[in-house]
């Protein structure tokens, strides 16, 4: 049943997408193209600029839409008249958020390595080349500085990334969700929801600064100091645990709300 | 909805078609009655109903069923004459009550039947 | 004649103004059941709330001895009272969708029943007219093979040809082993289709009757009978 859902949301949020893919690769070659007849001309200059421009524009627009379409995607096929019928599907709530989130962030991973590709295309040439020798050498200094610890970092690093993707999409969905309990307005509840979490967070960093003034942080900087890639894991590691328990809250928000107080109009 | 009427059980009315239906010969070629659902269908009523209809009948000697095949109407159909004339005479009786109510006897609603059908 | 669903002091309050009020019911299988009531008489909650759409108040429902969950939507097939279907979608996509997430949905049924009516697989749910996204609707829940069907206001609003094409889809859909829960306000319509009725008012089950011996007790129609109960 799982992997029904998984295919049908796939179709659901990559119908959508595969057209942006395709205008980034479009833009690929348009670039690429107009390269073609490099001048130094006025009119080329003006042309190749605004067209870099409209390029890095069109990327970052490209990189936010699998979030856009993935939010949108969770209310309207929850909470839309779709919701009939998603909700009378014999599937439990836990699959149907799972689910959604999963697909959503393998949406935008494929986007962001579509939006490589697409870089690399566009700038292929000696750039390229010059580019990938210092990313190899980079690669080579950070193996021999941090030895066996270098491919644990790319791991935390790249689970933390992804973990603070899904916390991100979490947190919108545990908006919507709180959003529907409103009787008026379901938008203007789930936008206030938002601002909520926003000022939530703001206080409690804040409360971190009051509390950390008061703390004397010598003897753990000199530990710090002492033992360099311990504290690099820990603070990774850290972040990874202080990033799962809020995305388990903002889970666990959507969660109790849809299987206890699911209302839909 | 067609030619039936709400006021009454349907059950009942649904025996009284059927009845006029074999004796009729409508079912003759082939004794066999169409599937519960279709008749239900048909007649745009329960199928519980037309069920309970059919095992009436089949009490009462019209119609027999043969497992997995359906309803089949019986090759002597005295019966279902028999039961069609009990079903008139009920509803004579029923109608000369109702007239003797209007001040009626039975002799003269036959008179007056006869009067004013000629007319 | 089993057992199919139970319902357990149902109450359904929004704010202080209750949805439903205690209402407590068995009703068994092989049964074609009307629930009837006036507009806003809590029909559209009771139905919400036996497919999981709504989460009681208090009290609670049971359907073969389950309460609403992934187990009792693969058994219950529901026509929601207005067109749920996502616009993007072609009538044989949402076929096979239906398909892939009902054990007991036959595509084969399906489409012949899609094919009586002159529609194309290929076309885009969008582009059906109103009458046609209703059947299509109709036609999905009703090639399940469910144990129980819930109908929420199949006949409001359609002209008295697809009325007629509704009640008779139910009738050659219907299996004695299955039951259908028909909610309604246009009883005249579909009273000689029911075995049963539920009459609602202001939340509470005023009336569970056979309609067979309304009209043999009674002497007259679900409908007069109705107007009676109901009268204001």
């Amino acid at each position: 049943m799982v992997k029904k859902l998984f295919k049908h949301e796939i179709h659901a949020l990559w119908r959508l997408m595969i057209p942006i893919w395709c205008v980034l690769f479009g833009m690929s070659i348009l670039g690429r193209f107009i390269q073609l007849f490099e001048q130094e001309t006025m009119a080329y200059n003006i042309i190749s600029g605004s067209a870099v421009f409209f390029y890095v524009v069109a990327l970052l627009a490209c990189i936010v839409c699998p979030f856009v379409f993935a939010i949108t995607r969770f209310h309207r096929n929850l909470f839309s008249g779709e919701g009939y019928l998603t909700f009378t599907l014999p599937i439990n709530t836990n699959q149907h958020i799972l689910v959604k989130l999963v697909v959503a962030l393998i949406t935008e991973l494929v986007t962001l390595v579509a939006a490589v590709v697409s870089v690399i295309l566009v700038t292929f040439g000696e750039l390229t080349v010059e580019i990938g020798k210092a990313i190899w050498y980079l690669f080579k200094l950070s193996v021999r500085e941090w030895g066996a610890h270098m491919p644990f970092y790319l791991v935390e690093a790249v689970i933390g990334a992804i973990l603070l993707l899904a916390v991100e999409t979490l947190l919108f969905y545990a908006c919507i969700c709180i959003g529907q309990q409103s009787k008026k307005n379901r938008t203007l509840a789930a936008v206030g929801a938002y601002f909520g979490f926003y000022a939530i967070q703001q206080a409690i960093g804040t409360m971190f600064l009051l509390v950390g003034a008061e703390i004397d942080w010598k003897p753990l900087a000199a530990w710090a100091v002492e033992h360099p890639f311990a504290t690099v894991h820990l603070s990774l590691c850290g972040g990874i645990v202080l990033a799962a328990l809020v995305g388990g809250l903002f889970y666990y928000i959507s969660h109790r709300l849809i299987s206890r107080r699911l209302n839909l109009e | 909805m067609r030619n039936l009427d709400k006021n009454r059980p349907v059950c009942p009315q649904i025996c009284e078609l059927l009845c006029v239906d074999i004796v009729n010969g409508v079912y003759d070629a082939e004794r066999r009655l169409p599937a519960v659902r279709e008749l239900a269908a048909g007649w745009g009523v329960n199928p519980n109903t037309v069920q309970k209809a059919l095992d009436t009948l089949e009490e009462q000697g019209l119609l027999h069923s043969v497992r997995g095949s359906g309803w089949y109407v019986r090759e002597d159909i005295s019966r279902a004459r028999e039961v069609l004339q009990e079903l008139r005479i009920e509803k004579i009786r029923e109608f000369f009550a109702v007239m003797e109510s209007l001040g009626l006897s039975p002799e003269e609603t036959c008179e007056f039947v006869k009067e004013w059908y000629h007319e | 004649m089993s057992e199919l669903l139970r319902c357990e002091n149902l109450t359904k309050q929004y704010g202080k103004t209750a949805a439903l009020n205690n209402i407590s019911f068995t009703l068994e299988s092989g049964k074609i059941v009307g629930l009837l009531g006036p507009n806003g008489s809590g029909k559209t909650t009771f139905i919400k709330i036996l497919n999981g759409l709504l989460t009681p108040t208090s009290g609670a429902v049971y359907i073969e001895g389950e309460r609403p969950g992934p187990s009792t939507k693969a058994k219950v097939a529901y026509l929601p009272d207005n067109v749920y279907l996502n616009a993007w979608m072609t009538v044989e996509q949402i076929v096979a969708y239906f398909a892939d997430f009902y054990a007991d949905f036959s595509t084969e049924r399906a489409f012949e029943m899609l094919n009586r009516l002159g529609i194309s697989p290929k076309q885009k749910l969008k582009a059906l007219s109103k009458g046609n996204k209703e059947k299509v609707c109709l036609i999905l829940v009703m090639s399940r093979q469910a144990k129980l069907y819930v109908l929420d206001e199949p006949i409001a609003g359609v002209d008295p040809a697809a009325r007629d094409y509704v009640i008779s889809t139910i009738i050659n859909n219907y299996n004695p082993e299955a039951s259908v829960l028909i909610s309604t306000h246009l009883i005249s319509d579909i009273e000689q289709v029911l075995d049963e009725v539920l009459f609602i008012r202001d939340g509470h089950l005023v009336l569970k009757k056979s309609v067979e011996d309304i009209r043999a007790e009674e002497g007259k129609s679900v409908d007069e009978l109705f107007r009676e109960v109901f009268k204001w």
